[in-house]
């Protein structure tokens, strides 16, 4: 395969990641490292790498087309961003001396899990609690809407969230991916935000936690321009366009086609990694 | 998507700018990046390539010095890198900017905690002599 070649087929695989990715709610990094290890037998750490800068690319451009952050309550998030960018390092460190073979069968993990949470609906009870004391110091408190009103919410076991985020950090550092799937469950399930809330302040997390981690694949070189190049700028097109058409339609047979994908892309690296085929 | 008006919706000129800010970088990384792709495939499109053991990148590719250079002597590799690192510096300009709102509104506990993140990115990104 030529570099052209290479470049063209993994940015319209991208493109495609990203769109089906923002439809699906997942964002399209998750599906970049299994495309490029399984599709076109990049070694793992470039993969890791190049899917890293396009979640950071794809939050970015998501923020930068979006001109309100909608619900995200930004001191939960930075608040939290502590445990997620020190989880990252962790993760990047760990990521150089992890074996192949168990970075996939983590990554197909994290995928299944993904794909069955992509799945799982989400209620929405946060009201008439007591406020949490820490979360009150903290004043991790806000007010979202809902059937036409305010209401107030609070953040409930801090402590659980924050560790929690650390482990999301941990696993964006060492598999290249935003993780938004496990933040999203310390914030719903461990801290009980209401999940308007949770998701927008994901989104506004997912780049920082994933530059955190940049800085050590940089200076690692894993960070291969060549690779990069196509698959940031394909799925940031992608994540840019999907969004544009989740605007429009529920796209609720998407879901379920993408959660597939990603269940059978998790199986297969899972499969791969213990049959040592990627090493 | 039901487009609902946010609660914090009382954006500050200063904010405002910064956002616009944050969104010509973003946009002025994609234009870099694209260029050296471009640049890339001109002159290397027909090279074989092989992805499928990883060497690491050379000095040239890893540290901001030699990239900047690299850029500046048109070396499309450089140039796509020199892209990635305008994307790197975004989300920490943001950060910076949520800190500096904190200043603004006198919130000290929030000032400290965007510092620390700061801090963290910071030795992630200069730790390495990056």
């Amino acid at each position: 395969m030529t570099q052209l070649e290479f470049a063209a087929l993994a940015w319209g695989g991208s493109l495609a990641a990203g769109f089906l990715g923002s439809l699906a709610g997942l964002g399209g990094g998750v599906v970049i490292v299994p495309m490029l290890v399984l599709g076109f037998h990049v070694d793992v750490h470039y993969a890791i790498g190049a899917s890293l800068i396009s979640v950071i690319g794809t939050s970015a451009g998501a923020q930068a087309a979006h001109k309100r952050e909608g619900f995200s309550n930004t001191r939960l998030g930075l608040f939290l961003e502590i445990a997620t960018t020190l989880g990252a390092i962790c993760g990047a460190f760990l990521s150089t001396s992890t074996p192949t073979k168990w970075i996939a069968i983590l990554f197909g993990s994290v995928l299944l899990y993904s794909a069955s949470s992509s799945m799982r609906s989400r209620k929405q009870d946060s009201t008439g609690r007591t406020p949490d004391v820490l979360a009150t110091k903290l004043r991790l408190i806000g007010n979202y809407p809902h059937e036409g009103k305010l209401v107030p919410y609070s953040a409930r076991r801090v402590p659980l969230g924050f560790g929690l985020m650390f482990g999301a950090g941990t696993l964006s550092g060492l598999l290249g991916i935003g993780s938004g799937a496990v933040k999203v469950l310390a914030m719903d399930e461990a801290m009980q935000i209401p999940f308007k809330v949770s998701t927008a302040t994901s989104n506004f997390m997912i780049g920082v936690t994933a530059v955190a981690s940049a800085g050590v694949y940089l200076s690692r070189g894993y960070i291969n321009p060549a690779i990069a190049m196509p698959v940031t700028i394909g799925v940031l097109l992608g994540s840019l366009l999907g969004a544009r058409v989740l605007q429009k339609a529920r796209v609720k047979p998407m879901r379920i086609v993408f959660a597939i994908v990603i269940a059978l892309l998790g199986a297969e690296m899972i499969f791969n990694g213990l049959t040592g085929k990627l090493s | 998507m039901k487009i609902v008006e946010p609660i914090e919706a009382c954006e500050s000129p200063i904010q405002r700018s910064m956002t616009a800010v944050l969104r010509w970088i973003t946009v002025g990384a994609g234009m870099v990046i694209l260029t050296g792709g471009v640049l890339l495939l001109l002159r290397h499109g027909g090279a074989p390539a092989a992805f499928h053991t990883f060497i690491g990148e050379p000095a040239s590719l890893r540290s901001v010095p030699q990239i900047v250079m690299g850029a500046f002597h048109g070396h499309a590799l450089a140039i796509v890198q020199l892209g990635i690192l305008l994307l790197i510096t975004t989300p920490v300009l943001r950060v910076l900017f949520v800190g500096i709102g904190y200043v603004i509104e006198r919130d000290w506990l929030y000032v400290t905690v965007a510092g620390i993140v700061l801090a963290v990115l910071g030795s992630s990104l200069l730790g390495h002599k990056l």
